[in-house]
């Protein structure tokens, strides 16, 4: 849809060749290259292919890639990066971002030296210093180490250890986090409890007794046995699974269906069978729709429903709660269920993994007690939810509602693949245990081709105790959502230092934006430890310089992604004074007196945690680069489910509730997506943060080739929307609520729907003309998700102001914020 | 005779942007400028789709698909006919090349060419870190420069770049006139288009769009006439990795406070006992 | 690459102004440039032979680059 069609190839093919240059008649010439007989077939290319060093190592971000890569030196430069296929050849992997390590190895916001804050003493904080005009002065690494140390023992001699906060973020997927926790338990600090993307796994936890994150699904190898996936609210093909991509394309080839619910139309839902357009926070109705035209359908997996889950058990009417063994049995067990046989109505204790003819609905009475089946309530449940009656709430055409599910339902294995978005709703957790028990009624758990979450399982390096050895008396956690009120309010208690590392908490990641920053200005000490200087460096009083990955070898865990661990080697060494979070870690635990509990060198930590993990031989790992773990599963599910009853819960008798819902069985509850929002006509347009593939989390931030593609912030605006508020495409936009605003460019872009906008994270402060997209974002969480809600935002967009510098991006800079670090040649 | 082409899988490609920067990164390809780039065919704009939101609920008439787009290395090349001073010419392997000692600046190829393939370097070439990156020498100012279908690599039996780092699978690359490749099959068995085939170019790069094929089969980075076995996975790769670094002087590390231009030290490798 | 979000193919239509622009700060003959470009494409159309393209600007390039070593020289042309 462009305003002269000319972008599209066959708008192309179309076009006026015919008309400008004519079409003619007589046969087309060959090249004549062969006249040219003393043409030199390599005459202008100087080659170096052969003569660089090639070292394995691993790219290490928070992503789902964990690629094994090749990092190619020549003349002491890392000149280009290449996958290198680990054993298991298949998962062969690299993306945009880690093959552009030239880019960031050198960058300059790489951090050099380690630095103090010029006005920060332990005694006189000065803590308002902190931030945008904060300056730096370097000092000597034992300098910056003792100042951290006497300052953590001055404040644990006078307010307890747990004063002092330990945070760890998951910027470096190494083994050095657990060193960190490892001191933080012996000095008895408080260490951080993730609060970001819990909450659709929590409730898939409830049903399934497994999910932290997103659940365990089959490894992304058995990806292509799937008949049908359904991928929920992920653009899967742009983050979290984009260098598996070829494993979900192959599928497609081999003939399986490809169905994407979002409210976007993705990279992703381009390459759908079928996109369901649901609107925000509808995804629960949209669940219940389909668990509808399974029953009505009658296509549910009976066999599984009976020997795998507590659909057949029964719910005393009285009490509500689950009829058990011991009200109906002399021996039976407290928390064993009971159903009762088809045809003779006699109970029957239910055991794991046991199938039978147990009646899966329908009214008993049992030791004279009233009863009904769970799977007879859940079907009552989803009775108001007929696809027609939530075609309008949902945004989905109630036909293409059960046609996405009858695939799941009738065409074999497959599954649902769940993003984390989901979870960056209020009450995300819901949805994670409606489609857990969805997949119970298609009976697709423990089966070839079953996917669970839009990342596989891969493999983690079973480190035992080491982060919390058995004489320490550790601090306690704080949820990362609790940070302010800890370090404003003392509320649990009073956090007064922090020590950072992996960690861009200011720039990213973290919501609510203007509070984190009163919160990090209410500490006494804030040490930062990161390989750039991000937004979260500039608030630091202490900076520890980190190297780049490339620098510090360390074992890489393939979890969330492959099932290999890998050996990152050191390409090179630290440049400039920068070092490995483990020699700060254990210098600081030389200081305070928990030296001996640190073994010297880094390598010597990573061969004793590896030889913690019976599957890991250290010296294959270090010659080989990658060790498959052979202990992981391809297919999970396979066993007893742990919980109470060894079965998937159909009815949660136990359940938790929050603002009088209680999610016995999964009902819709939402916050800032309802039809009654009580702001919703004051900020009219819901808010994401996409993950895109230029960026992982912030970082990446600074590749500028990678900035030549997406120079800037932008927000994805429907025309109708922009046009509405009489913005044009590519002005600039003021993007506020009452918590705080940004400027950015609006880019008109039809996939996105009416009433929904769009910012891509990971853009630090300096790349925006104004605010930050975290500014807008809120920290309120669920009770029962415990999950930062970052999709559940409202904003209201207008015209940025006349006034508003835009320059950077307009003067002749193609570049951005990064111009200055990164010069264009060329035209 | 070889006769190198290249199909790309429209289907399959995800316009991840890892074969644009590669290029760039393997070319030493200057800042503010792509060999490769990934259109978008759709909206206006990279990654926006054409048609409308569908608002009734149903899939709607959105519309997007990646089309990768670097020289074609024409079989008809119009950049090889108005080369005053054949500097641009095509290989006996049907690689279209520039011999950058003999190209004057002149730019007539860059507007003979159809598909906006090639750059100008209109000043001195800058690089990102300035020594450049990848296996190829830098070109000088005043000299168009494209996509080569990385004949160094080629030389030396390696696919492109921009083949063995597609995470898609979905760029391959082989000899045009051996029936037996997997490009030919690929034409032959999918339906498949040229760019712009009303000009009469005949481009040597091929899109299969419609049917998805199963994409490039081998996992190695070398190129298919390199291997014994092409079946999905088979190993080609024998590079051991480096352990042992030549010991390069170690008094490297300098003290500037940023990296300013020329100033990017020079890195000490790393030591196989190292430890900080 | 003029806008770096949608770097693109050249549409037929608009292609003269851009081969125009192209060539517009060289120091050799625009038009010359403009009008070789288009019948360089009519060659690959087959409209014109490479002996009647390289015949028709053989004389103009010699003029403009002091050489003519384009490979459409026909068998025994006559290039003095």
């Amino acid at each position: 849809m462009t305003d002269d069609g000319t972008y599209r190839r066959d708008v192309l093919k179309a076009g006026g060749a015919a008309a400008a240059l004519g079409v003619g008649g007589s046969g087309f010439l060959q090249s004549l290259v062969e006249s040219e007989d003393d043409q030199d077939l390599n005459a202008s290319v100087q080659s170096f292919v052969g003569e660089n060093e090639v070292i394995q190592t691993v790219c290490s971000p928070n992503c789902r890639g964990k690629c094994p890569i090749d990092v190619h030196v020549r003349d002491g430069q890392v000149k280009k990066i290449e996958p290198h296929p680990p054993e298991d050849e298949q998962y062969k992997r690299a993306c945009v971002l880690g093959l552009s390590h030239t880019q960031r190895v050198y960058d300059p916001t790489r951090l050099k030296f380690p630095m103090k804050r010029a006005d920060w003493s332990p005694d006189d904080p000065n803590p308002e210093g902190r931030g945008p005009d904060a300056e730096f002065k370097r000092v000597s690494w034992d300098e910056a180490l003792d100042l951290v140390a006497d300052k953590m023992q001055s404040l644990k001699a006078d307010h307890g250890a747990e004063s002092v906060l330990f945070h760890e973020g998951s910027g470096n997927y190494g083994q050095t986090g657990k060193s960190f926790k490892r001191l933080a338990s012996l000095f008895g600090a408080t260490q951080s409890a993730w609060g970001i993307d819990t909450n659709v796994g929590r409730g898939f936890n409830r049903v399934t007794g497994v999910g932290a994150f997103l659940p365990p699904t089959n490894e992304a190898e058995d990806w292509e046995n799937a008949n049908t996936i359904i991928v929920w609210g992920s653009d899967i093909f742009s983050s979290q699974f984009q260098m598996d991509a070829s494993k979900i394309l192959d599928a497609i080839e081999n003939g399986a269906k490809l169905v994407v619910v979002d409210p976007v139309y993705t990279t992703t839902a381009s390459k759908a069978d079928l996109w369901l357009p649901v609107e925000p926070g509808k995804d629960v109705h949209l669940a219940l729709a389909m668990m509808h035209t399974v029953f009505e359908d009658e296509t549910y997996d009976e066999d599984f429903l009976q020997k795998r889950t507590t659909a057949p058990a029964l719910i005393r009417k009285d009490t509500g709660e689950l009829l058990k063994a011991s009200d109906v049995f002399e021996d039976g067990g407290e928390q064993q269920v009971v159903a009762v046989e088809q045809g003779t109505n006699s109970p029957v204790a239910l055991e794991p993994e046991t199938g039978g003819a147990y009646a899966l609905f329908g009214e008993f009475t049992v030791a004279g007690v009233e009863c009904q089946t769970a799977l007879t309530k859940l079907r009552d449940h989803v009775a108001d939810y007929a696809p027609e009656e939530v075609a309008e709430k949902t945004g989905v055409d109630a036909e293409n509602i059960r046609t996405a599910i009858r695939w799941l339902a009738t065409r074999g294995p497959g599954g649902i693949a769940p993003s984390y978005a989901l979870g960056r709703y209020k009450h995300g957790h819901i949805f994670g245990q409606a489609y857990a028990m969805l997949m119970g009624m298609t009976g697709d758990y423990g089966r070839h081709g079953n996917i669970h979450a839009h990342h596989s399982g891969g493999a983690t390096l079973a480190a035992g105790n080491w982060a919390s050895p058995e004489d320490a008396d550790p601090g306690p956690s704080l949820t990362f959502p609790n940070y302010p009120d800890a370090m404003i309010d003392g509320d649990p208690h009073q956090i007064r230092a922090v020590y950072s590392i992996e960690s861009n908490m200011m720039g990213n990641q973290f919501p609510d934006r203007q509070r984190f920053r009163d919160a990090i200005r209410s500490l006494e000490m804030y040490v930062v430890a990161d390989m750039h200087h991000t937004d979260t460096v500039q608030h630091a009083d202490i900076i520890f310089p980190v190297p780049h990955w490339f620098e510090q070898e360390d074992i890489s865990s393939g979890w969330g992604s492959h099932p290999h661990l890998g050996y990152r080697h050191k390409v090179q060494e630290p440049l400039w004074e920068t070092k490995d979070d483990y020699y700060a870690i254990q210098e600081l635990a030389d200081r305070l007196g928990f030296g001996d509990r640190f073994p010297e060198t880094k390598r010597d930590m990573l061969r004793k945690l590896a030889g913690r993990d019976d599957d890991i031989d250290f010296d294959t790992l270090f010659e080989q680069g990658t060790q498959k773990k052979e202990s992981v599963p391809i297919v999970k599910y396979t066993d007893e489910f742990p919980t109470e009853t060894g079965r998937i819960k159909m009815y949660d008798d136990d359940a938790p509730s929050e603002e009088g819902v209680t999610f016995d069985v999964p009902r819709p509850l939402e916050d800032r997506t309802a039809d009654d929002y009580e702001k919703a006509d004051e900020y009219p347009l819901m808010f994401m943060q996409k993950h895109s593939r230029f960026r992982i989390h912030s970082q990446y931030e600074m590749l500028n080739w990678v900035r030549e593609i997406n120079p800037e912030p932008q927000l994805d605006i429907h025309p109708k929307d922009a046009k509405a508020r009489g913005i044009g495409d590519g002005e600039y936009v003021r993007v506020y609520n009452d918590r705080g605003e940004m400027v950015v460019k609006a880019k008109y872009n039809d996939a996105f729907q009416p009433g929904l906008v769009n910012t891509d994270q990971g853009w630090w402060s300096r790349d925006f003309v104004e605010g930050h997209l975290q500014d807008l974002t809120h920290n309120e969480v669920s009770e029962v998700g415990q999950t930062m809600a970052f999709y559940d935002v409202r904003v209201a967009v207008e015209p940025a102001p006349d006034d508003v510098d835009t320059d950077k991006y307009e003067s002749g800079n193609p570049l951005g914020a990064g111009a200055e670090a990164a010069p264009t040649g060329g035209d | 005779m070889t006769n190198y082409g290249l199909v790309i899988d429209q289907e399959r490609c995800i316009g991840c942007q890892a074969c644009a920067v590669s290029c760039k990164q393997e070319n030493n390809v200057p800042m503010g400028q792509f060999w490769n780039r990934v259109l978008t065919e759709g909206g206006e704009k990279m990654d926006t789709p054409s048609g409308g939101y569908p608002e009734d609920g149903g899939s709607g008439s959105l519309d997007m698909q990646y089309q990768p787009t670097a020289c074609q290395h024409c079989e008809n090349a119009p950049c090889v006919k108005v080369c005053p001073v054949n500097a641009t010419y095509t290989r006996d392997d049907g690689i279209v090349e520039i011999d950058y000692d003999k190209c004057i600046g002149c730019r007539y190829c860059m507007a003979a060419c159809p598909y906006n393939a090639r750059v100008f370097n209109w000043d001195e070439p800058e690089h990102m870190p300035e020594e450049g990156t990848g296996d190829v020498e830098a070109r000088p100012q005043g000299v168009v420069e494209k996509c080569t279908f990385c004949s160094h690599r080629v030389e030396d039996g390696l696919d492109p770049a921009c083949v063995v780092n597609c995470p898609a699978d979905a760029r391959i690359f082989g000899d045009l006139d051996d029936e037996t490749s997997t490009v030919s099959k690929y034409i032959n068995e999918y339906e498949t288009d040229q760019l712009l085939e009303d000009r009469g170019t005949k481009p040597k790069t091929h899109y299969i769009s419609g049917e998805m094929s199963p994409g490039r089969p081998q996992t190695s980075d070398k190129m298919e006439s390199e291997l014994d076995d092409v079946s999905p996975w088979s190993d080609g790769d024998d590079d051991v990795p480096s352990k042992e670094a030549d010991s390069v002087g170690s008094e490297s590390s300098s003290s500037s406070h940023s990296v300013e231009g020329g100033e990017i030290p020079y890195a000490t490798p790393a030591k196989s006992g190292g430890d900080d | 690459m003029s806008d770096p979000q949608q770097p693109r193919l050249t549409p037929i239509d608009e292609w003269e102004d851009e081969a125009e622009a192209m060539l517009d700060d060289v120091e050799y003959d625009t038009d010359l440039g403009v009008q070789m470009a288009r019948d360089a494409i009519r060659v690959s159309n087959g409209e014109l032979t490479d002996a009647e393209f390289h015949e028709k600007y053989h004389e103009a390039v010699l003029e403009e680059f002091g050489e003519d070593q384009r490979p459409t020289k026909p068998e025994g042309f006559d290039d003095d």
